[in-house]
């Protein structure tokens, strides 16, 4: 009876020490996987429940299409940029400055192999970020970090903030790795450029003096500007939304005079360049080419001609005006205008 | 054609323009007198209300006391150098009007003139976008550019009668700026130039949106001499623009030596020495050869352009210039407002506008706008090059900020009416019809024509109108085709300029003619019932309390608080100080007797706070709350932490599932107190967050008593308890009252009951 007590706390102790996770297994798991360890159901219970000397920050996403999580997609590299600062600085991923104190990174991607994990801590939405800090005795002694951040932003900053408070550890900086991709293409660009520029300079000062080719650039800015580009580049709108079935795509946001999807803004310029270059055709195509009739003394044609363009380009006006009003309609209810009105409905 | 036929042309033309302009300024004012005639004479919104209060000051004061006006009646304790803070151009103007009323007899009220101030401004803007116009195309462009500004909700939206603010006179003196302007640059004139920077003096006074001019008219004589198109009426027009209009400026209290040491400002005195350099190598041009020429520009251009930038760098880093300041950030990077300066991102104006705000406010001058800029660039005179910096640079702006919309108008209303004009100008064109020209006439003029065209391609483009008119003569099926093709185009132009009126009286009536001081609503009956809670409560604030009472509310109502109850405030619309705006976000969003001890060590007396979950008013406290929360967070990052008002899905929830933060802190206190009660079942529903409340939710208030409540419940006022009599902390003697009470109620059960003695 005493002798099996005994032998149970010996078992006990044993267990724990064995389970315990050394700062070694853990460098070793996460230089398998590449300075981030990947987490599934079946080694977390190994890695997150036991007495560690680590913080560990695991990483909850999922990155499979069907849940269309962009900002967990673009989070990602994010992740991977801190912890390889981290291991580029310390090979062994102990901080210099604390004795003995590590920190390393894990990540989990929902998946019928991780589901099980993400139920462990009743997560309902993704990008998560859990910390189990350094010194945690299980896999309840963790904590929650909130990045402040959103589509489109500069995560890097938001997460290195976020997960330096956590961990409070003072030698982790964060590097932003050199784009050589980007940095070929600029060279590359750049040296194409000054050769054009060097070999064509009359043919391109010519293009450049051209005004119609400035009146167009600057007309298609404006188009643009005024059809919500910059409301989408700020609040980095979605491109378009699902209906509340989900079960079908929605192109316009119904109701709402401010807040749009990004394809509005395309539906929108196109709308708008259709409208006015017909409008512009309507001042300068068709007098241009009635008069070019004229001079070859087809005054007949030029009649003809004139006549049908001019009834083309108004024809192309109102049929393009009624769909943006009814467009507009759509975005502010209860509008009472409407061009045109279906005659079978 | 006799003379004596032209001059009755003449004559029967300037009547009829006449006509339209009484017609343009009639439409002008009484779209704008909607909400005169719904509600009452009532000045809207929040800012007006400040510049309400300063006019009647300024009309009950000198003209020198009211710029040295020191303002102990808000930010409290800090009080505000009003006189030197504020742009007085739109007080001093009213103020103006109203003495020379009084002198001539007509004693007016100076509610009604500042109610009013807004539609009288809007004819003269129409006046000056028709002069503006006439200078680009012509006098017919002109006209429908007026008319187009007249009813532009884009204008209309900040020009309503009752909406007195900076903005309602600085329209207008923008379109007279710049017609100066143009005037000045196309004829070299000083007087015109002179008066150009007189009339911005004028807007420097009156909004600190000048800045705008300040850098745009730079810019178009910058482009213009980047394309080459340097001549000396250039130069004495913007060097006397720049000279008087900078020293003009500088008069300003508000402004001051901003002028010469901020970076807003910068781009026009560099201008100003590159026209200098220019006028100097146009000089020295016209002096040597072409060869040595280009060697002095090249290495002249080249020192200057370096010292001048490093010169910027040099004087910003010493600190002698002020860098660009953070609203103008916030144009060029997105993103900097959001992080570095949540004041200015909290405020909704300054939020980016989706495309249907475009349309709404413009309707089909909208789509008419690229293809008028489109159409400038094919003629390009220099007065064109300015339109088209302004319209590029300004759609930028407006995409970025909403308010900047209200700039962006008097472009598209001027470029949508050359457009319009244009077409106009063909397709209206009915003289084929009249034609009775002989065949052997128009052969002669043809054979000249032509002879003129071999020697003059360039005239080309801008004879051929005249050629369609007298080139030949058109059998009667060509006449017929082509008076079918000029009906059909002109009339359903003719429509859409229907609809534009009917557009823009829809929005003006529907969208912007509300006070939001007073909120119309519907009755059950369809009826119209007029909220006016927000006037109720200051009226009791006037009424029922000290003289010298002072109110926390968040800084939104400060200026109405000033101005109708006339009470002290902590923090109000003018923002100038973050750090007290955060101390009330500290107090709204802290626990209660750490809000209490807030607001006593602020002397504070009562707490208003707007609550809208009884009527569905979205604009109320608990929805700004997270800025409150986000501002204070900003200045004590370790005491108020944004992420415990979340729940720990994220959400930012007020019924059970809130986070005991949100409930513990006062603003929700204040707005849900005995909120549940008033409804049946003791569940009270969140109309505007669509949530339940219950009475377990909110907690009791022991530090705050509740002195008034508004009929829908939309404003309520809370008094701070005075000090406790026996000297206790107000948590604990409501505790023990509230255990006494209990006590209480025990011992009333343990009473033997009395039984009528018989």
């Amino acid at each position: 009876m005493r002798l099996s007590t005994v032998f149970a706390t010996f078992l006990v102790w044993y267990m724990s020490l064995v389970t315990a996770i050394s700062n070694k297994r853990l460098l070793e798991l996460s230089q398998k996987d590449g300075n981030v360890i990947k987490l599934n159901s079946k080694n977390y219970e190994k890695i997150l429940n036991s007495p560690r000397k680590s913080d560990i920050v695991v990483f909850f996403t999922a990155t499979a299409t069907q849940f269309s999580c962009t900002l967990c997609l673009e989070m990602s590299p994010s992740f991977d940029v801190v912890a390889n600062s981290w291991f580029s600085d310390h090979a062994n991923g102990i901080s210099k400055e604390l004795e003995n104190h590590g920190l390393f990174f894990a990540k989990s991607d929902f998946n019928a192999e991780s589901k099980q994990l993400f139920s462990q801590f009743q997560l309902t939405s993704v990008p998560a970020f859990l910390v189990f800090k350094a010194g945690g005795k299980s896999i309840n002694d963790v904590e929650k970090i909130t990045v402040a951040t959103e589509l489109g932003a500069n995560h890097l900053n938001f997460l290195a903030d976020n997960i330096k408070n956590a961990v409070q550890i003072p030698d982790l900086f964060v590097y932003e790795p050199i784009n050589w991709g980007a940095c070929i293409t600029t060279v590359v660009t750049v040296a194409i450029v000054t050769f054009v520029l060097v070999r064509y300079t009359s043919a391109l000062l010519n293009v450049l003096t051209l005004r119609p080719l400035w009146g167009i650039a600057c007309s298609f800015c404006i188009t643009t500007l005024i059809a919500g580009a910059m409301f989408i580049k700020i609040r980095g709108s979605p491109f378009s939304g699902m209906s509340a079935d989900r079960k079908s795509i929605v192109y316009f946001l119904e109701g709402q005079l401010q807040n749009q999807y990004a394809i509005e803004s395309q539906i929108i310029t196109v709308l708008y360049s259709v409208l006015a270059s017909s409008f512009i055709g309507l001042i300068c195509v068709v007098p241009y080419i009635q008069k070019w009739y004229q001079k070859k003394q087809h005054y007949g044609k030029a009649a003809i001609v004139n006549f049908s363009l001019a009834l083309f380009f108004t024809a192309v006006i109102y049929i393009f005006y009624s769909a943006l009003m009814a467009v507009f309609a759509l975005k502010n209810t209860g509008y009472p205008f409407k061009l045109f009105k279906n005659p079978f409905k | 054609m006799k003379q004596s036929t032209l001059l009755a042309l003449e004559g029967f033309q300037t009547v009829l323009k006449a006509l339209i302009f009484i017609a343009i300024f009639g439409v002008a004012i009484s779209s704008r007198l909607f909400s005169v005639i719904r509600f009452e004479s009532i000045i809207h919104e929040f800012d007006p209300w400040f510049n309400f209060r300063a006019t009647k000051y300024l009309v009950s004061h000198s003209f020198y006391e009211f710029l040295n006006w020191f303002d102990d009646r808000t930010w409290y304790p800090l009080g505000r150098v009003t006189g030197g803070t504020l742009y007085p151009g739109l007080m001093t103007t009213s103020g103006a009007i109203w003495h020379i009323l009084r002198k001539i007899g007509l004693p007016i009220d100076i509610r009604n003139i500042c109610v009013l101030f807004a539609p009288a401004f809007s004819g003269f803007t129409a006046w000056a976008t028709y002069e503006f116009t006439k200078e680009l195309k012509d006098s017919s462009a002109g006209l429908l550019a007026a008319a187009f500004m007249a009813i532009a909700p884009g204008y209309i939206s900040r020009s309503v009668a009752g909406s007195y603010d900076n903005e309602a006179i600085a329209i207008t003196l923008l379109m007279v700026t710049f017609m100066f302007w143009i005037k000045a640059q196309k004829t070299g004139s000083i007087l015109y130039s002179m008066l150009a920077a007189l009339f911005y003096f004028y807007m420097v006074s009156a909004w600190g949106g000048y800045v705008f001019i300040t850098n745009l008219i730079p810019l178009h004589v910058f482009i213009l001499i980047l394309m080459g198109r340097y001549q000396s009426k250039l130069y004495s027009a913007y060097t006397t623009w720049y000279a008087i209009g900078t020293l003009a400026s500088m008069q300003i209290p508000f402004v001051g030596f901003l002028p010469i040491r901020s970076n807003d400002h910068m781009a026009a005195l560099g201008v100003f020495g590159l026209i200098q350099i220019v006028a100097l190598g146009d000089y020295i041009k016209s002096q040597v050869s072409g060869e040595r020429f280009k060697v002095v520009m090249f290495i002249s251009l080249g020192l200057i352009i370096s010292i001048g930038i490093s010169g910027l760098f040099f004087l910003t880093y010493m600190g002698y210039i002020a860098p660009w300041t953070g609203r103008f950030y916030s144009l060029w990077d997105t993103n900097y407002a959001k992080i570095h300066i949540p004041i200015i991102a909290s405020v909704s104006e300054h939020q980016p506008p989706a495309w249907p705000s475009f349309f709404f406010d413009n309707q089909f001058l909208i789509w008419l706008f690229p293809a008028g800029v489109f159409l400038l660039f094919l003629e390009l005179k220099d007065e064109h090059v300015f339109v088209l910096a302004y319209s590029v640079l300004c759609s930028y702006f407006a995409g970025v900020m909403i308010r900047l919309m209200l700039t962006l108008t008097p472009i598209i209303c001027v470029t949508g009416a050359i457009a319009i004009s244009k077409l106009f100008d063909i397709y209206l064109d009915f003289s084929v019809a009249l034609s009775t020209k002989s065949p052997k006439d128009v052969k002669s003029v043809k054979l000249d024509k032509e002879k003129k065209e071999t020697s003059d391609l360039e005239q080309e483009d801008d004879d051929y109108e005249a050629e369609l008119v007298v080139d030949y003569e058109p059998s009667s099926k060509a006449r017929w085709f082509d008076i079918t093709a000029k009906a059909v185009v002109s009339s359903t132009f003719l429509m859409y300029l229907f609809l534009f009126v009917y557009h823009c009286t829809y929005v003006t009536s529907n969208f912007y003619s509300s006070p939001s001081v007073v909120m119309p609503s519907q009755n059950p009956d369809g009826s119209v019932a007029l909220i006016d809670d927000f006037r109720e409560a200051y009226y009791w604030l006037r009424m029922n309390t000290a003289e010298d009472a002072k109110v926390a509310a968040w800084w939104d109502y400060g200026y109405q608080i000033g101005g109708m109850a006339d009470r002290t405030t902590l923090v109000d619309n003018n923002t100038w100080n973050n750090t007290h705006i955060a101390i009330v976000g500290k107090a709204m969003s802290s626990p209660e007797e750490k809000a209490y001890e807030i607001l006593k060590a602020h002397d504070v007396d009562y707490v208003l706070v707007v609550f809208g979950g009884a009527l569905g008013y979205s604009g109320d406290d608990l929805n700004k709350f997270l800025w409150m929360v986000r501002i204070s967070e900003g200045i004590w990052p370790d005491e108020v932490k944004e992420r415990n008002f979340f729940t720990g899905r994220g959400e930012y929830r007020v019924d059970a599932d809130a986070t005991k933060t949100m409930k513990d802190s006062l603003m929700y206190k204040l707005s849900y107190h005995d909120f549940p009660s008033i409804y049946p079942n003791g569940v009270g529903h969140d109309r505007t967050r669509n949530q339940k409340i219950t009475n377990n939710e909110v907690g009791p208030l022991d530090y705050f008593e509740e002195v008034f409540t508004s009929e829908i419940l939309l404003v309520r006022i809370y008094k701070l308890k005075s000090p406790d009599s026996l000297g206790r902390d107000h948590g604990e003697a409501a505790k023990f009252d509230r255990n006494l009470q209990s006590g209480v109620k025990k011992r009333l059960v343990k009473k033997p009951e009395l039984e009528l003695r018989v």
